[in-house]
């Protein structure tokens, strides 16, 4: 029993690699969801059916917790930290979605609708409900109006580290702390930059707690997943004066931005 | 039920109660007050605690009524937390950590290990008066609009987020909590230095030891639970940054404190319940408890098991997978101790000359809700089922076959059991015997559904909630009307009993422990000399002996 019940375990909060990812976030009273290709929602989900779905979850005030019990998944969403579990829908239809950690006064209100669909009608929601923009643009704005770039640019003489690949890149922290740079380690670097300085950086990053929401740091870190090449953050550099004009421009290395069906990390 | 009875009473038309004995000693509010009596301070205990079992027990009542409809239609979801929250509080902190030990405990383990009272009788007095404070800043809190974190005070809801009043609850449990510490250490002091020439440790009736493993847990458990909430209160006021990550501080520390002690408490509440159990059971089937020394050292076990499971409860938190496979083989591993209690009572009552009294009715009812409410643990304690389970109806229902089925069950046992030693009086057999079949039916209509509601999914802490999981709850709610009504009538036919209950006589069940061969109600120094102890525990033919004597004597 013992085991059985570990390797559920270790399943449920283990994602496969190929998992897509969507972020959700916590609040008091209401799941806000961040899908890569730029669609938000509010106290619903929508997933297709047949492909492993990885959330990235966190909470902006207080713990949350994250259920859905029809496919038995539950995460405790933690406020300064990312959690995340993953399913696979194979029935299309509506499940419910709670809040099962007590939040406070409307603790029971905070409950939505996870809407399975097939591939075919995700497809054409996902079409339908795209707010123009994808998570990793969202970010990408974000990096030029916080001037995220005047540092972490690619010239030689850059005050801040390349971004290009850091992400699951292994790093070695001025503590000598060896470090992979996942999903918590960037919205820690951003957040509380002093105590992750990469070795051979000056401590000189400005903290950005209180700053940015939870949503910001999550398309900042869904941006710097994306990055993969030095030529990629030069085109953001690029468009840095003309950023509230900047939709498409950065679109044809930016993934899969039209389409909206797939995002890998 | 049998006619066959145990229960041997002295002939009615010529007993009389003692003249000289505890509650007749003294007259006098100042004389109950600054008693130092443990038998006194025992009945302030009862008198207190059952006064806050019925607040309590009315917040349920208003919240099984919310829960008849999915809507909000009886009070506001800010209400509604208030009423769970204060339900949980008053419950946990002011009736089930103190209800056996502090009452019954109080009573019996200086009869049963042979010494005139406790080792420290002011500290005693003292842990009175620090509940009976804690339950006055409760009711003020209540009266001032109270508080509505739920009884886990998680953060940073309750530092940050929450206008209500948290710090005086919050001190109001930190209170408490020295109240149960002193009463805790109190019992270790009496078991080790106490005993009656002969008593040796393991002539000790197994009450005891159960008793000095949950005060081993009070003394051990209890003040780390008072630091946290000193810290909740700081961190509110002065915004010290332990818990609240936007001061730099980490919320799942609070999880891995509070936890460090609220599940060590489960064992301070369910451990006495155990150690009732122990007795009656043995005294209703006329043998010895199969496997005394098993049975003593499970509660010891479990006592230490019990600090090494705490992250069972954050299986879902985000802890390291790999912490939480340790946590949970530990806790499966607990079952283990549990199970050789369940079992020797068992085996206790095979081939035992049973008899159905009331005290026996609870106990077969508490080793039954109570294995039900131990196995559904381990559906928790198993961690790819908890993730589904936990934080539902399930876990709700689970605790409550714990503690409402499992201490609760044990202490009206022990409330009857005991009853005839403390006033003198028999309750009336037959209603009695009525109200406890009533509270095993009402109890298993209440929560058994909930059971149900939490494996299709129902969150619990919800004033609302979607229509489809109404026909239980309805189920829940009318099952609740059941046992409220068994949860009266003992309040009622004891009261009666003080005046017009028959004479019950030294041992009206014919038991084997000390407090038994000395008058009813006992004298203030309980026994005329020092008993002697020159058998071993549950000995029947020891008793037996002893009565053929008297009689001869006579």
């Amino acid at each position: 029993m013992f085991v059985w019940g570990s390797l559920l375990y270790f399943r449920i909060y283990t994602p496969p690699a190929n998992a897509m990812n969507i972020y959700v976030v916590g609040k008091q009273w209401m799941w806000k969801v961040e899908h890569p290709g730029g669609q938000h929602e509010i106290n619903a989900l929508h997933v297709p059916t047949g492909r492993p779905i990885q959330l990235t979850i966190i909470s902006q005030d207080v713990f949350h917790s994250f259920s859905i019990p029809a496919f038995r998944v539950k995460r405790e969403a933690i406020p300064g930290r990312f959690t995340s579990v993953w399913f696979q829908a194979t029935m299309p239809g509506t499940y419910h979605l709670f809040c099962t950690q007590y939040c406070g006064t409307n603790h029971s209100q905070m409950i939505g609708d996870v809407v399975v669909m097939t591939p075919d009608d995700y497809k054409k929601w996902l079409r339908e409900s795209t707010s123009g923009e994808s998570l990793a643009q969202d970010g990408e704005r974000l990096f030029a109006s916080l001037s995220c770039n005047a540092c972490h640019n690619t010239r030689p003489d850059a005050r801040g580290p390349n971004l290009a690949n850091v992400y699951n890149s292994q790093l070695t922290l001025t503590s000598g702390l060896a470090i992979t740079a996942d999903d918590a380690f960037l919205r820690e670097a951003i957040l509380n930059p002093s105590q992750h300085i990469t070795q051979g950086y000056a401590p000189i990053m400005p903290t950005y707690q209180g700053q940015i929401s939870e949503e910001g740091v999550i398309a900042l870190v869904e941006y710097i997943k994306n990055l993969n090449s030095d030529y990629r953050i030069q085109q953001t550099l690029n468009t840095t004066d003309i950023v509230p004009e900047n939709e498409g421009k950065a679109a044809p290395t930016t993934p899969a931005p039209a389409g909206q069906k797939e995002v890998k990390p | 039920m049998s006619e066959a009875t145990v229960v041997s009473l002295p002939d009615q038309s010529t007993a009389r109660i003692p003249k000289m004995n505890f509650i007749t000693k003294e007259n006098g509010l100042l004389s109950w007050l600054l008693t130092g009596d443990h038998k006194r301070i025992a009945t302030l205990y009862l008198v207190s605690i059952t006064f806050f079992f019925f607040i309590g027990a009315s917040l349920a009542a208003l919240i099984r009524l919310e829960l008849l409809t999915p809507q909000t239609s009886l009070m506001a979801a800010d209400t509604y937390n208030k009423v769970f929250t204060m339900h949980g509080v008053i419950m946990v902190f002011l009736f089930l950590v103190p209800s056996v030990p502090a009452t019954i405990g109080n009573f019996v383990i200086p009869m049963m290990v042979g010494a005139k009272d406790l080792a420290l009788p002011k500290i005693n007095l003292l842990s009175w008066y620090l509940y009976v404070i804690a339950g006055i800043m409760v009711i003020y809190t209540m009266a001032a609009g109270g508080v509505d974190t739920g009884w886990t005070f998680t953060t940073p809801l309750s530092t940050h987020y929450l206008n209500t009043h948290v710090i005086t609850t919050g001190l109001a449990i930190f209170v408490a909590g020295f109240s149960s510490i002193f009463t805790g250490l109190n019992f270790i002091v009496t078991i080790h230095k106490m005993r009656c020439p002969g008593m040796t440790w393991f002539r000790l009736p197994l009450f005891v030891w159960s008793t000095y493993a949950a005060s081993l847990l009070m003394v051990l458990g209890t003040p780390v639970l008072a630091i946290t909430l000193v810290l909740v209160v700081l961190e509110r006021l002065f915004h010290i940054g332990v818990f609240d990550p936007a001061f730099g501080g980490d919320p799942l520390l609070f999880q891995h404190l509070f936890w460090f002690y609220s599940h060590p408490a489960v064992y301070i509440m369910i451990l006495p319940g155990m150690a009732v159990i122990s007795e009656v059971v043995s005294t209703f089937s006329r043998k010895r408890v199969f496997g005394y020394t098993a049975v003593a050292f499970s509660s010891v076990a479990i006592a230490i098991f019990a600090f090494f499971v705490w992250a069972h409860h954050m299986f879902i938190m985000g802890i390291s997978n790999y912490a939480s496979l340790v946590f949970s083989l530990l806790t499966m591993l607990v079952a283990v101790p549990s199970a050789i209690k369940i079992f020797n009572w068992t085996f206790t009552m095979y081939k035992g000359s049973i008899t159905f009294e009331t005290p026996m009715l609870y106990a077969i009812g508490f080793m039954g809700l109570f294995t039900i409410g131990g196995l559904t643990g381990v559906f928790l304690g198993s961690t790819g089922t908890d993730i589904h389970l936990t934080e539902t109806y399930f876990i709700v229902a689970h605790f409550h076959f714990v503690m409402v089925g499992g201490m609760l069950m044990a202490f009206l046992s022990g409330i009857h059991f005991w009853w005839p030693k403390w006033t003198g009086r028999m309750y009336p057999e037959k209603i009695s015997q009525f109200a406890a079949v009533t509270t095993f039916i009402g109890f298993n209509f209440t929560f058994f559904p909930q059971f149900i509601l939490g494996m299709l999914g129902m969150p619990r802490r919800y004033a609302a909630y979607p229509p489809e999981f109404q026909a239980l709850n309805v189920f829940s709610t009318a099952g609740a009307t059941i046992l409220g009504v068994g949860y009266m009538l003992p309040l009622l036919y004891l009261t009666w009993s003080l005046k017009f209950g028959k004479i019950a006589g030294n041992n009206p069940w014919q038991a084997t422990g000390l407090e038994w061969q000395t008058q009813s109600p006992p004298l203030t120094e309980n026994f005329v000399e020092t008993p002697i102890m020159d058998h071993e525990a549950y000995d029947y033919e020891w008793l037996e002996q002893q009565q053929q004597k008297e009689v001869a004597s006579v």
